[in-house]
């Protein structure tokens, strides 16, 4: 690459990345209106910048439906592609009866804002989640049994430095509700966080808003005949069941939840060196003051175990996205 | 000439557009924020002029006509205030583009699986600057490093990934 091919590159990456001063500007204008090349330079270095930027598909892969309708109120959605803007008011008006007739289908419209991310969590701070259960105060992991680790077992945080580890489906001191057979053990390790919505209670109102979970899974070699899913959850809470919220008894929460979806879908590959990213989607309804979102792993039902030997989670993020169109 | 569109069919194709024409917007608005009230106001402008649309072509080059009006609109609206690019060099850039499509999506496969193939460290660098919206001081602070030396390391993985997306260019040549 020659000075001015190096000098070409940098006003355009400048230019795109909004860092370029006024004179940058003008030396890149001069430059693209000077030379062919230059301006084939200029779409090709554009174009990667807008597709990195909008196209979830480089991004993620999408999701699945889940295999728990029982508890499923809102349809699990597939991942959406697109973020945009809420539609213009004159068009708003046509969107509202194709998002009926798009949720019949079970496809939805993907036309998503995003208005805030809730949650962000890489584990680099090293806090270790409470291993005591649900948590009944926002802001807070707290689950089964983990810790949080650098790299293990031939696997490397999915960013950072750090990840969380999965060790158990239960923690110490949990109630294991002996008369009920469904209730007296768990096979799924996961960890749980309240999310207080209460400041989001003007967007809510709109009834357009959907929470986005997702988050980096990823497993240690294991034997070909064990299998493990992903296993994700979003209730969404009014505040008089986050005041009564008990710690074991994720049962009763979806009983009490104003909309739940539970996603326990996605297998887990052998391939310690790839992450998947999984998750669920949830249409937020509108007098929802908290959100409960669970991450974790499940064994398949028949290895009845509760441990966990190299199960791992990095990059919970929740989201917060309007479809810009008003639900009927 | 068929029917003109209704409003179902109309959204449907804007809707499966609207990624598409945010792509040919962002080469003259890279500001993603812009970029979107561009393909706003496209949308309106492409409901004012449905009936002049034949259902029988392609939507998406028809469509984009239309973003890349409202993008010299924007750049216009916007020139005495903010660095943008001249009108000139936006209509020579709409003469390249339209005429590199082929070749753009092409790229964009090979975006893909160069993406793919980078250390996850790297993709996850990338992913929070552009993907994520995270700002250059909030990537920094995250991963304990100083805004020079983050800028510095996205540098270096744009000119990895271009380079890449050159070699399986010049392989399938």
């Amino acid at each position: 690459m020659n000075d001015t091919s190096l000098e070409l590159t940098d006003l355009i990456h400048a230019f795109l990345d909004g860092r370029a001063t006024d004179a940058e500007v003008d030396r890149l204008n001069e430059m693209l209106l000077a030379d062919a090349a230059a301006r084939e330079m200029y779409m090709q270095l554009a174009d990667t910048h807008s597709c990195l930027a909008v196209d979830e598909q480089l991004w993620v892969e999408p999701l699945r439906e889940s295999v728990n309708k029982p508890q499923t109120r809102e349809p699990v959605r597939p991942k959406a592609s697109m973020l945009g803007r809420p539609l213009p008011a004159a068009v708003v008006g046509l969107a509202v009866g194709l998002l009926c007739a798009s949720l019949a289908f079970g496809y939805v419209v993907p036309l998503f804002l995003h208005l805030a991310t809730l949650l962000n969590e890489n584990f680099e701070s090293g806090v270790p989640p409470v291993s005591t259960g649900m948590p009944s105060r926002p802001g807070v992991w707290s689950g089964d049994s983990t810790e949080v680790v650098g790299p293990t077992q031939g696997v490397t945080p999915h960013s950072g430095g750090k990840m969380l580890r999965l060790l158990r489906a239960d923690y110490p001191g949990k109630s294991r509700h002996e008369a009920d057979p469904f209730r007296r053990v768990s096979y799924v390790a996961d960890q749980w966080q309240l999310i207080d919505l209460r400041a989001f209670k003007a967007e809510l109102a709109a009834g357009n808003v959907i929470a986005r979970l997702s988050a980096a899974v990823n497993a240690a070699e294991f034997p070909e005949d064990e299998t493990y899913r992903c296993s994700f959850s979003i209730h969404a809470l009014d505040a008089e069941t986050v005041r009564n919220l008990t710690p074991d008894d994720p049962y009763g929460l979806s009983d009490a939840s104003l909309a739940v979806v539970d996603a326990t879908n996605a297998s887990l590959d052998r391939d310690p060196r790839t992450w998947q990213i999984e998750g669920c989607e949830l249409h937020v309804p509108a007098d929802a003051s908290y959100l409960m979102v669970r991450v974790g792993v499940a064994h398949n039902f028949e290895q009845r175990r509760e441990d966990f030997p190299g199960h791992f989670i990095d990059d919970v993020k929740l989201t917060l996205n309007s479809t810009g169109i008003a639900r009927p | 000439m068929p029917a003109p569109l209704n409003h179902e069919q109309f959204m449907r194709l804007f809707l499966q557009s609207e990624r598409e024409l945010l792509r040919y917007v962002m080469a003259l608005v890279p500001n993603v924020s812009d970029a979107r009230d561009v393909v706003q106001e496209t949308a309106l402008a492409l409901w004012r002029e449905i009936g002049k649309y034949d259902p029988a072509k392609p939507f998406i080059p028809w469509a984009c006509r239309f973003a890349l009006n409202e993008a010299r609109v924007f750049l216009r609206k916007e020139s005495r205030q903010r660095r943008v690019l001249q009108e000139d060099v936006a209509a020579l850039l709409e003469v390249k583009r339209i005429a590199a499509t082929a070749e753009l999506d092409t790229r964009r496969v090979y975006l893909q699986e160069c993406l793919a193939g980078l250390p996850e460290d790297q993709r996850g660098l990338l992913r929070g600057y552009y993907f994520d919206d995270e700002s250059i001081d909030a990537l920094a602070a995250r991963l304990s490093r100083s805004r020079e030396a983050v800028y510095k390391s996205l540098q270096r993985i744009r000119h990895s990934l271009q380079q890449c997306i050159e070699r399986k260019i010049l392989a399938e040549a």
